[in-house]
């Protein structure tokens, strides 16, 4: 009976029992984290009475605040394995709607919680359309992306809203303990989100459905289930981010903050870089965000010409991805 | 058609009765029966194409029957879909899909509903402890925390098992499972499958490896042609009986007459060896048919797409006429020097469908119409219309789209647009598959015309009858080697199955 | 040059006209389209999404309603890789003359080339920043003039330029800021101000013009406390982002802007740190073109001129109360 099969393979199966994570995993897996540190401590050295200064760093943490939640967002369509091209757009709506409220005299609660409804809305659309109607995330999201900007600016015919009530603008602007609200929010939101994620049956589901759909189809995932939820809980968050730059500059229009579409696609792909499973997660995220911030203020304060940091953006996106996709082959 | 079932005092954990599906008016199943009771260890066997993945799907959710009945521990039952199967107890494991890659081991093995929670939050120690407890029932030591993705192969086929056991199956499904694993996997397998029957679980066990059937299995089920052969013990069986009846009698006036084979060596190829190849050596001569037969995965086809050149190979020697190809030469220098391959995939990879027969005969032989890189309509014109003639294409104009064709006559588009650049060596994969009977005539009868011409082809099939009726030799391969030639007008199935088995004569085992 | 192309223009203009004119309106013909063809108009622009850009797609076809016009409206979002094939097959189809509102010669040449091969004349207004003749007459703004009265409120307000740190806040892809943040940037040289971090700060897309903004200006303040004098900014949209970045870091910086958006005259009324914007003169600009385009409807007269700059108002916290703001005109 035994003939020889597979001649070379017929190793132990102790040998692959133990951990396979090789050290160009683990140096992968860390080199994210490393190139942070390395930025921080570039900077550092460049710029050392500032960059590190408490001035500094808040504002660091200001100016990635939004973008850290709607990279929460598209973390979560992320790990179902699809992607949301219309974050921003929803973001951006949502921050309009709830602008255009308050402004024809909605009271500020109200016309907040309308603004969220909008994202859970444009969320569900896409979900539907992704989970039960089989378009791919690609094209369903790129659709509602442009019919949501189209709605944006209906809803802001064209302009800027501004003038929205104080108590509002407060909610972007203020501080407490010297901080900015918006980095407690979304500290807050990113704490919420990570739990969400690894300690419910929700968030576990999902990373089943994004992991293997059909091994978890078959084993009683309800995988359309998931998907939708994942549009939708991402449709909510990105309205909280979009509500919140439109209070965080005290305006509204139909296209601000369109540029937390690619950055937060970027910061999900640094973040998968981080763990060992390859897959999004909200700590990666962060990590990448943080990439993200420190680059841009950094370059700033150097005073790089904001095409040459946009060319380095780029650089980084690719290099992100191909990180990932190493890490993927690897396994 | 006998189902011989004795022990009628058993009531099977599930039964297939008269099974029919068509798929296209083609019939996939025409009253299959299947008994699988539970405690054994049930093998269900056949050809390519004999029915039993259809079966396996029927008796899963995944197809509804046409007709027949499903009887789960004695009762009637629908299995609308997979979810219902799978909580009626019946659980299939596949391959190349047993588990989820990003996550924990115990989240696989209490995937879905299972997962202890309350409140929607996850009961951590809960779930490690109920994935430890399947994990105990078939005796695995693996680390509950690893993510499945790191394991090796035998470990997550464990781990889909740990699964199918949390969710109480009782009719265990494996198609295939040895494909992957080494010999020490194997039998560490075979440990786990004998706990679990002795534990009452009813197995049905699909492979193509013979020998394993006769050590691991209790009774065995052969179909052939969408029907029920057999059923009967494994320890009633011989490997030789079984064999005649996965391939029963066949043949008929398909296949031309032979035509005379010069002995002028037209291909030689030396001590090749690639992926899935190893070491294959033969020759073959100007005006041959030869035939190339193997189970999937035998390397046969790799055998094809490294002489075409779209496969690289890491050692030998390929020579056509005088000329020694350069190592590894690329599809484009195999085709200058004459080799020229009708790939398996016809609609993939032979042609483009939305494209005329015109345009997907020309883009194959751009450099023959045109001069100067300016693409010469008339010279196109010649050569599709003289193809379409030669090939008895039918189809309304040289304009008509290949998808609007039957597959017979796409297949001739193909051949077509290799012969227009008039290849000493065509290499043809499975070349009447998907393919209706009449026009597998007259396939067969272009390959003997291009034969008595002077082409030599090399044919691969994974139909036995074919293989010998069409070719003047048959090579067979079993991983990787080529485990028998014979002359085709000498073979028989039986002999051939045999080599497809990779065993040298019939007659040296005794189950 | 431009002469005899004019000449050859309006001669061909007249032939084609002719030639529509018995296609169209049955074998009279002769003038344009005057007696039973209606007078035939293309309008397009890219910056219909712009406040601005959409009260003049408004505002045009209130006019052609007024003056019977048959009007083709062909809005482009900024795509043109959209909206040069749809206005060029407008014009494929027949018209009298073309209005271009707010798009930039250098981004329609396909458009050009097309209507000098039907001969149509092309009436722009803010449609570059400098003669072409690509148009029969374009009206815009001075973009010196509009630089000379930010530059000077700037001045005024920081008792002198000389030795004083100016953000100059650009954006290539539009031709008016492009020029005038050049102007800019010259001026405030001249006058002795250093630009803050060395060069023009570029902004990467309007649509994010004042968050990019807020980070350049609240970086520097971050990297170089209490340096930065004042902030002169192209348009507005970035000018209140700086305008809040500086309030934000509790700094005495003052900021000029250009369009007289009202949330920037509100700013400016507020007396923070918004300075001053610039008003342009767009409903009377938008008059004269038309009047020009009437005059040709009329008798095939064209402008003398096909260039002309408009002069501007400088808005101030004095005069901010009596200004129309430029994303409220009707």
């Amino acid at each position: 009976m035994t003939t020889t099969r597979n001649p070379g393979l017929e190793d132990p199966t102790d040998v692959r029992a133990i951990p396979r994570r090789s050290v160009g995993q683990t140096l992968l897996a860390s080199g994210t984290v490393l190139a942070l540190i390395a930025l921080i401590v570039f900077f550092f050295a460049m710029r050392p009475d500032v960059f590190l200064g408490f001035t500094n760093v808040r504002n660091i943490l200001y100016q990635v605040a939004i973008l850290a939640i709607i990279s929460g967002a598209q973390t979560i369509v992320m790990v179902v394995g699809d992607f949301d091209l219309s974050v921003a757009a929803t973001s951006a709506l949502a921050g309009a709607v709830a602008s255009s409220m308050m402004l024809g005299g909605t009271p500020v609660p109200a016309a907040i919680l309308v603004g969220l409804a909008v994202g859970v809305l444009v969320g569900l659309v896409n979900g539907v359309l992704v989970a039960y109607l089989n378009l791919s995330a690609f094209v369903a999201t790129l659709a509602t992306l442009t019919s949501v900007t189209g709605l944006a600016f209906l809803v802001t015919e064209g302009t800027t809203l501004f003038k929205m009530p104080e108590e509002f603008n407060n909610l972007g602007q203020g501080r407490f303990l010297q901080i900015p609200l918006p980095v407690f929010i979304a500290t807050g939101i990113s704490l919420i989100l990570w739990a969400l994620l690894k300690y419910t049956t929700l968030g576990r589901r999902w990373y089943a459905t994004g992991g293997n759909a059909e091994v978890s189809r078959l084993s009683g995932v309800n995988v359309r289930l998931a998907r939708l939820l994942a549009f939708t809980v991402a449709g909510l968050v990105a309205a909280i981010g979009g509500i919140l730059l439109a209070a965080r500059l005290g305006s509204a229009s139909a296209v601000q903050g369109e540029d937390n579409l690619l950055f937060s696609v970027a910061a999900v792909f640094l973040g998968m870089t981080v763990v060992r499973s390859g897959a999004a997660n909200i700590i990666g995220t962060l990590v990448g965000v943080a990439i993200i911030g420190v680059m841009s203020n950094g370059l700033n304060i150097l005073g790089v010409n904001s095409y040459v940091q946009q060319v380095v953006t780029g650089l980084i996106i690719i290099a992100a991805v191909t990180l990932s996709s190493l890490k993927t082959r690897e396994r | 058609m006998t189902v011989t079932d004795q022990t009628t005092t058993v009531v099977p954990a599930l039964e297939a009765r008269d099974i029919v599906k068509r798929f296209d008016g083609v019939h996939a199943l025409n009253g299959a029966q299947l008994s699988v009771r539970p405690g054994e260890i049930h093998a269900l066997l056949g050809e390519n194409g004999a029915g039993k993945s259809t079966l396996i799907k029927v008796l899963t959710g995944v197809y509804a029957p046409d007709s027949g009945t499903l009887w789960r521990d004695g009762e009637e039952v629908e299995f609308p879909n997979v979810r219902v199967a799978n909580r009626a107890g019946i659980v299939a494991l596949y391959q190349e899909l047993s588990i989820v890659p990003t996550i924990s081991v115990a989240e696989n093995i209490l995937l879905g509903e299972q997962i202890p929670s309350r409140g929607g939050v996850v009961q951590w120690r809960a779930l490690r402890r109920r994935a430890r407890e399947q994990l105990n029932r078939i005796h695995q030591k693996i680390s509950l925390s690893r993510l499945a993705g790191e394991l090796s192969p035998v470990q997550q086929t464990m781990v889909a098992f740990a699964r199918a056991l949390a969710t109480d199956a009782r009719v265990l499904i494996l198609d295939e499972p040895t494909a992957s694993l080494t010999d020490t996997e194997i039998s560490e397998l075979f440990t786990v499958l004998r706990s679990l029957r002795d534990e009452g679980v009813a197995i049905l066990y699909v492979s193509h490896r013979l020998e394993e059937v006769f050590e691991l299995c209790d009774r065995l089920t052969v179909m052939r042609n969408g029907e029920t052969i057999v059923t009967k013990d494994v320890a009633d069986s011989h490997i030789d009986e079984v064999i005649s009846s996965m391939v029963g009698r066949s043949a008929g006036e398909l296949y031309p007459d032979r035509t005379t084979v010069t002995t002028e060596v037209a291909l030689e190829v030396a001590n090749l060896d690639g992926r899935r190849v190893k070491d294959v050596s033969f020759t073959a001569h100007t005006g041959e048919v030869l035939g190339i037969g193997g189970l999937a995965g035998s390397g046969r086809s790799e055998l094809l797409r490294i002489l075409s050149g779209a496969q690289k190979h890491t050692a030998g020697t390929i020579t056509v006429g005088d000329t020694t190809l350069p190592h590894s030469p690329g599809v484009g220098r195999a085709l200058d020097a004459g080799i020229a391959l009708v790939p398996e995939e016809r609609r993939t990879q032979g042609v483009i469908l939305g494209a005329t027969i015109r345009d997907n005969i020309a883009l194959a032989n751009i450099p023959a119409v045109s001069s100067f890189g300016v693409v010469d309509g008339a010279r196109i014109t010649d050569i599709v219309r003289k193809g379409m003639a030669d090939l008895k294409i039918k189809a309304r104009s040289q304009r008509q789209p290949v998808g609007e064709l039957s597959g017979g006559n796409q297949q001739k588009v193909v051949l077509a647009k290799m012969l227009a650049r008039k290849p000493k060596i065509l290499l043809m994969d499975e070349p009447t598959r998907g393919i209706d009977v009449g026009t597998k005539a007259e396939i067969y009868r272009l390959i003997r015309e291009l034969a008595a011409g002077g082409t030599t082809v090399v044919a691969v099939s994974s139909e036995l009858p074919e293989l010998i009726g069409m070719s003047d030799r048959v090579l067979i391969m079993h991983e990787g080697r080529i485990s028998g030639e014979v002359r085709a007008d000498e073979a028989d199935e039986e002999m051939l199955l045999a080599y497809c088995y990779g065993k040298a004569e019939t007659d040296d085992h005794d189950a | 040059m431009r002469k005899t192309f004019r000449a050859t223009v309006v001669l061909a203009a007249a032939a084609a006209l002719a030639l529509t004119g018995c296609t169209t309106g049955g074998g009279t013909g002769g003038d344009n389209g005057g007696d039973d063809g209606t007078f035939r108009v293309i309008a397009f622009t890219s910056g219909n999404q712009t406040p601005v850009g959409a009260w003049w797609v408004k505002a045009v076809e209130a006019k052609a309603d007024e003056l019977g016009w048959d009007l083709t409206m062909i809005q482009g979002d900024f795509d043109f890789q959209k909206m040069n094939p749809a206005v060029e097959s407008a014009i494929g189809q027949g018209a009298d003359a073309i209005f271009n509102g707010y798009t930039d010669v250098a981004s329609i040449q396909s458009i050009v080339t097309a209507a000098r091969d039907a001969e149509i004349p092309m009436f722009a207004m803010d449609a570059g920043t400098e003669p072409t003749d690509a148009y029969v007459l374009n009206v815009t703004t001075d973009q010196q003039g509009i630089v000379d009265q930010t530059v000077g409120a700037l001045d005024e307000a920081l008792g002198g330029l000389d030795g004083k740190t100016v953000m100059v806040i650009g954006h290539d892809p539009h031709a008016g800021i492009r020029m005038r943040s050049a102007l800019a940037v010259e001026a405030l040289e001249e006058a002795g101000a250093t630009i803050a971090g060395g060069d023009m700060q570029k902004v990467q897309s309007p649509a994010t013009g004042r968050t990019e903004t807020l980070a350049f200006v609240a970086d520097f303040m971050s990297a170089n406390p209490g340096a930065l004098d004042g902030v002169w900014a192209g348009w507005d949209d970035a000018a209140l982002g700086a305008a809040q970045a500086i309030t934000e870091a509790g700094e005495a910086g003052k900021v000029t802007g250009v369009d007289a958006v009202s949330e920037a005259i509100a700013q400016i009324q507020a007396g923070g740190a918004m300075l001053a914007t610039v008003e342009q003169p767009w409903p009377s600009i938008l008059d004269q073109v038309i009047a020009a385009m009437v005059a040709y409807q009329e008798d095939g007269t064209l402008p003398d001129e096909n260039f002309e700059a408009a002069a501007t108002t400088l808005v101030t916290a004095e005069n901010a109360a009596d200004i129309t703001p430029s994303d409220k005109l009707e």
